[in-house]
């Protein structure tokens, strides 16, 4: 009598993760011991946590910073340099993200050389569009693989820090993201359209233009959207960096153990990413399931 | 005239181009009203800074001190890589397994209060009325897996360590319950959306909710949700590495402390290590992605 295999490739994979994940924690040397953080940590912890459930309304020493803004108007000009720098840092990287997405993309010069004419195309798509798609693939996975934080401290070594700064250390690694995801989907896009556009004639801006771009339209709004969220995140981690978005409230009342304003800036972002999280859940549903 | 009419009665949703204005009045108010000045890269001081940190600071400093030449860079590398590269990726990499398997254990926990198809009275027999008991459960699951992922990695550390201290700890957790909130939300998702009628047929033929959950979902959900955690997996690693930057000793860490002390060539070394390793994982992970989508079919 044989049962079903007892070590099926899935459960060998799982169990694999498990062991990896055993050793992992043994080399770190985690103890659960230092979980407990005494009873200082403790005591701070409490205090800490409990405030969750009381977010401060107005500054909690109102007698220090007499001439301090009210903290409702803290949080909102906060919420709104983080709204304000992902939505400059999404735009910019979105501008740079088609582009390299385009030269990223192989649907529009692979096999296409044979029916071209003009020997300047021919030329064009079989030696320098390869050429361009390598370099950009090369731009891509480096601009990717630095995260916008170190791109951020790159920038704090090299020039110092500034709105501007922080719009661009978002932007470098978000255009490779945009580019990596867009040539892909690209690429990915129904070829049929494509193949009788070409056949009528079209170069290949066109092609790209008109068959394969609104073909991958909806899925393209639908991650733009996405990465707006990502951007609002990374945005308020910023903060920490200088730049006075949400993080950077939270780092200063933190630091100053005003707990309950502390709260009343984590809902805030809390809000922020629920509501535009909402909102382009919306947005995609309307898209993806055609509108009616 | 037919087209006309096809293009007068085409598809058009009002939310739609609301939506689309909006956002591309938001995108001109950020660029018009934002504080970006573009003097904070033009001006002659930035240029000079700028001129110096590339022609002078990130040269490693045995080629920039004269004593040697660029053959010299291997062992540099090497000499960095053997005092605290090596230990420092590791530990980034470690952090981010063990991260990435607590979000998985507690999402998995978590999911069936958050789906409404098990968490009802009556789990699989359709939409029946929910009783005010189990919607609060799905409130209460749904609540914490949103506090969980609305609130950044980084800023969840940056809490941890002021409570716990300096340890991996922190680091540890933060991306654990950042990611169990997103895996949560998949996962929930997930289940929501699968066909009923294998878990029916369990339920029908009397098994209890554990044994439904553990026989019937977990196996269908499976595929999907391994993708899932490999994806998350990359991302782990990458905010592994910027954690450090709050002091735990992943790579992080040491790219502040060569920042503290005007050590830029060293700086720029363990931005490449981290880097590589991001690549690294990437491409275990797509591999593994793959190889999922190949071999387990959809379920159905």
């Amino acid at each position: 009598m044989t049962g079903p295999p007892t070590l099926t490739a899935r459960r060998s994979l799982l169990l694999g993760l498990l062991l990896v994940g055993i050793s992992a924690y043994f080399i770190l040397g985690l103890k659960l011991t230092e979980l407990n953080p005494g009873p200082g940590g403790l005591k701070l912890g409490k205090r800490f946590f409990s405030a969750a459930f009381s977010p401060a309304l107005t500054n909690e020493d109102s007698a220090a910073l007499s001439g301090a803004n009210p903290l409702w108007k803290n949080a909102i000009v906060a919420c709104w340099e983080t709204i304000r720098i992902s939505a400059a840092a999404v735009s910019l990287s979105l501008v740079f993200g088609l582009a390299f997405g385009f030269f990223g993309a192989t649907a529009w010069w692979r096999n296409r050389s044979s029916g071209m004419r003009n020997p300047l195309y021919r030329f064009f798509l079989r030696y320098c569009a390869p050429l361009l798609y390598g370099i950009t693939r090369i731009l891509i996975t480096f601009t990717r693989s630095v995260h916008e934080l170190l791109w951020a401290t790159l920038f704090l070594a090299a020039l110092g820090m500034g709105p501007l700064a922080a719009v661009f250390a978002l932007t470098i690694p978000f255009s490779g993201t945009f580019a990596k995801i867009f040539s892909e989907m690209i690429d990915e896009a129904d070829p049929s359209a494509a193949r009788a556009l070409e056949l009528a004639g079209a170069g290949p801006l066109q092609v790209v233009c008109f068959a394969l771009l609104p073909a991958a339209l909806p899925d393209m709004i639908a991650y733009t959207l996405y990465r707006f969220e990502c951007g609002l995140r990374s945005s308020a981690v910023m903060g920490f960096m200088g730049v006075l978005t949400l993080g950077y409230y939270i780092d200063a009342s933190f630091e100053n153990r005003h707990y309950h304003e502390v709260w009343t800036y984590l809902y805030a972002m809390i809000f922020l990413i629920v509501f535009f999280e909402k909102w382009s859940d919306a947005i995609r549903r309307r898209l993806t399931e055609g509108v009616s | 005239m037919t087209l006309a009419k096809l293009h007068r009665d085409r598809p058009r949703s009002w939310f739609l181009i609301v939506s689309a204005g909006f956002f591309l009045l938001l995108v001109l108010t950020s660029w018009l009203t934002g504080d970006f000045k573009l003097s904070d890269f033009t001006s002659e001081r930035s240029v000079r800074n700028l001129n110096r940190f590339l022609n002078h600071d990130i040269i490693p400093r045995p080629i920039r001190d004269g004593e040697a030449g660029w053959e010299a860079l291997p062992s540099w590398v090497g000499g960095v890589l053997a005092r605290d590269g090596w230990k420092a990726m590791g530990n980034t990499l470690w952090i981010s397994i063990v991260a990435i398997l607590f979000a998985a254990i507690g999402a998995a926990c978590l999911v069936p209060g958050a789906a409404r198809n098990t968490a009802s009275s009556h789990p699989f027999m359709g939409r029946t009325h929910p009783s005010k008991r189990w919607q609060s459960v799905v409130f209460l699951c749904r609540g914490l897996l949103v506090f969980c992922r609305g609130i950044p990695e980084f800023i969840w550390a940056f809490l941890l360590i002021g409570i716990l201290g300096i340890n991996a700890w922190p680091a540890v957790l933060a991306l654990a319950l950042h990611n169990m909130g997103i895996l949560g939300r998949l996962g929930a998702e997930t289940v929501e959306n699968l066909p009923l009628d294998i878990p029916r047929a369990l339920r029908i033929s009397g098994a209890s909710r554990r044994q439904v959950f553990l026989f019937g979902i977990f196996p269908l959900v499976l595929p999907r949700m391994l993708v899932y955690f490999f994806y998350r997996w990359e991302t782990c690693v990458r905010e592994a590495t910027v954690i450090g930057l709050l002091g735990i000793s992943s790579l992080g860490y040491y790219i502040t402390e060569a920042h503290a002390r005007f050590k830029y060539d060293e700086l720029l070394l363990y931005i490449l290590l981290g880097s590589a390793l991001i690549l690294a994982g990437d491409f275990v992970s797509a591999i593994v992605r793959k190889c999922l989508r190949e071999t387990d079919v959809e379920p159905g």
